[in-house]
């Protein structure tokens, strides 16, 4: 409560008698910590919209048109023992030409009116991942599987996006590492920033500061409205990043729905939890004190006055 | 209370402030220092006050040895002195009430207890009426009254004046003295920097004179 009260004294010194650099040094901050949460913003779209799609994710093995039933059942044995697939579905070439007519009747009915002479279509298996996919190792794991089943008789073909899928995953990667790399990078110029600011704060009140140490002020009752300026600074900083990025998440999710909500199907777009909104608030406070004590204790303190 | 032993201060140049200090003073003395400009009399009341350290020998005031205090352990020996400064080390920002409360509001005492104390001391230096005024707004005199003030405000062991009344004129003068001999007789020790010899010669007090950096010892 002592605290309080020197640090409400303290925001008004810096505040009043320094407006406009803390208005700078606040929207600087903002900014940095607007990088951060669109991020992590990214982050969160990214990760559902691939594991949506990962969901997705499909190998599927054509077959040759020779003793498709003996074939089948031998195939669907090792497809079975092999553990790697959730979803197992198998369509007879017959069928395969059934459904492909059923798709062309709207747009092409002449095509299905055609006479029954051959069937170009081969009878197949579309399989379903099971989710360890995304690992590096789950792929090396249907990699071999379909080096295996492209051995077996009766196996014309097994397609699974093998370059689609060894870039996903190196890319998904790269991606959280220059994430990580990123915020981690941001939080650094934060600290900066606002140790900066508040060194400008010390300064203007070295004077000040000299006479406190001299009529017996603790370091902590010199130093702690300046560590809580530093907090608060870092909360505003990261409460207003995440408002506006609240306020340009929803524009997007507007615009995107009114111009390309065919583009935008079945592909949901989600705004950071309110954990992770309470987690960078935390991290603006954790990270405005550390700014803050870090240029504190580089200040000298019992002997400064005569030490300057 | 207070005891130097073979104190030194040397300034880069090298400038011999202090040379060789030995004293020794006892609790509850009104003490004149005396001696001509650039003699060594602020310097030596900053080694006093804990303001700064000697390049070499021991400086012990009230049980604490000075020179050897650790910087959390500074704030403490400070809260039992009060200094006047030669410059008076006022705050700009604030009030002649604010500045003059410092010492007690740094001690976390109670508001009422600090505002009641800021009258009281603020009437012993007839400046009550200035209370709501910044220091740029008064006069050197009523600067050093409110610099007086302040050092007084929480009661402590040891008074350090460095030419408290080097300002006023010689009737405010005669009475910040009487004030600061009230403030000896309740107990504290008064330690007093003064170029007024007259002054000095009509108090009839132990005198300590210093030259050049070195100690004369006068009763
Ligand atoms: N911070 C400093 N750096 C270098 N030299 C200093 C410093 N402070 C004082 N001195 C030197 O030390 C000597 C003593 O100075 P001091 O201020 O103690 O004198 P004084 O007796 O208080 O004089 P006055 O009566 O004018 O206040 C002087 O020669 C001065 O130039
Ligand atoms: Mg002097």
């Amino acid at each position: 409560m002592k605290y309080f009260k020197l640090f409400i004294e303290q925001l008004k010194y810096s505040w009043v008698k320094k407006f406009s650099l803390q208005v700078t040094t606040l929207l600087v901050l903002m900014g940095s910590f607007l990088a951060v949460s669109l991020t992590l913003l990214f982050l969160t779209n990214f990760n559902t919209t691939v594991n949506s799609f990962g969901e997705k994710f499909e190998v599927s093995v054509y077959l040759t048109d020779q003793n498709i039933e003996e074939n089948k059942s031998k195939i669907s044995k090792i497809i079975n023992d092999s553990g790697l697939f959730k979803d197992v579905s198998f369509v007879h070439k017959d069928q395969a030409l059934q459904n492909f007519k059923l798709k062309m009747k709207k747009n092409m009915p002449s095509f299905v009116l055609e006479e029954k002479s051959i069937n170009p279509l081969p009878s197949s298996y579309a399989l379903k991942i099971k989710k360890d996919f995304n690992s590096k190792a789950g792929f090396t794991k249907i990699s071999e599987f379909a080096d295996k089943l492209m051995g077996e008789e009766g196996v014309d073909e097994v397609a699974y996006g093998q370059v689609w899928a060894s870039k996903y995953t190196s890319f998904l990667k790269t991606y959280k590492l220059l994430s990580v790399g990123i915020v981690l990078f941001l939080i650094l110029s934060i600290i900066l920033i606002i140790g900066n600011s508040i060194k400008s704060s010390i300064s203007q009140r070295r004077k000040e500061i000299e006479v406190l140490e001299l009529v017996g002020a603790s370091r902590s009752y010199i130093r702690m409205p300046f560590i809580m300026e530093g907090a608060f600074m870092g909360f505003l900083g990261a409460g207003l990043s995440i408002l506006v990025t609240y306020l340009a998440y929803s524009w997007i999710v507007n615009v995107a729905e009114s111009n390309m909500g065919v583009l935008l199907n079945g592909m949901s777009l989600h705004f950071l939890s309110i954990t992770l909104c309470v987690a960078i608030c935390f991290l603006g406070i954790v990270v405005g004190s550390v700014g803050a004590a870090v240029c504190i204790n580089r200040m000298n303190s019992g002997w400064a006055a005569t030490n300057e | 209370m207070i005891t130097f032993s073979h104190v030194y201060k040397t300034y880069p140049g090298p400038n011999h402030a202090l040379v060789d200090i030995n004293l020794n003073i006892n609790r509850g003395e009104f003490i004149f220092l005396t001696g001509p400009s650039g003699a060594g009399k602020t310097t030596f009341f900053k080694l006093l006050s804990g303001f700064d350290k000697p390049t070499s020998g021991q400086v012990e005031v009230l049980g604490d040895n000075v020179s050897k205090l650790t910087s959390s352990a500074i704030p403490n020996f400070r809260k039992k002195i009060g200094v006047i400064y030669q410059d008076f080390k006022l705050i700009d920002d604030k009030t002649v009430f604010e500045n003059v409360s410092l010492p007690l509001k740094v001690q976390g005492a109670k508001d009422k207890y600090i505002t009641e104390r800021v009258m009281d001391v603020l009437d012993q230096v007839s400046l009550t009426h200035k209370s709501k005024a910044h220091p740029m707004q008064l006069s050197g005199g009523e600067q050093q009254r409110v610099a007086i003030a302040r050092a007084l405000i929480h009661h402590p062991s040891l008074l350090i004046a460095d030419e408290p009344t080097g300002n006023l004129d010689p009737a405010l003068a005669e009475e910040i003295m009487t004030l600061l001999e009230k403030v000896n007789a309740q107990g504290t020790t008064v330690f007093v920097a003064t170029h007024d010899l007259e002054m000095v010669k009509r108090k009839n007090k132990k005198q300590v004179e210093i030259k050049k950096g070195i100690i004369n010892e006068i009763l």
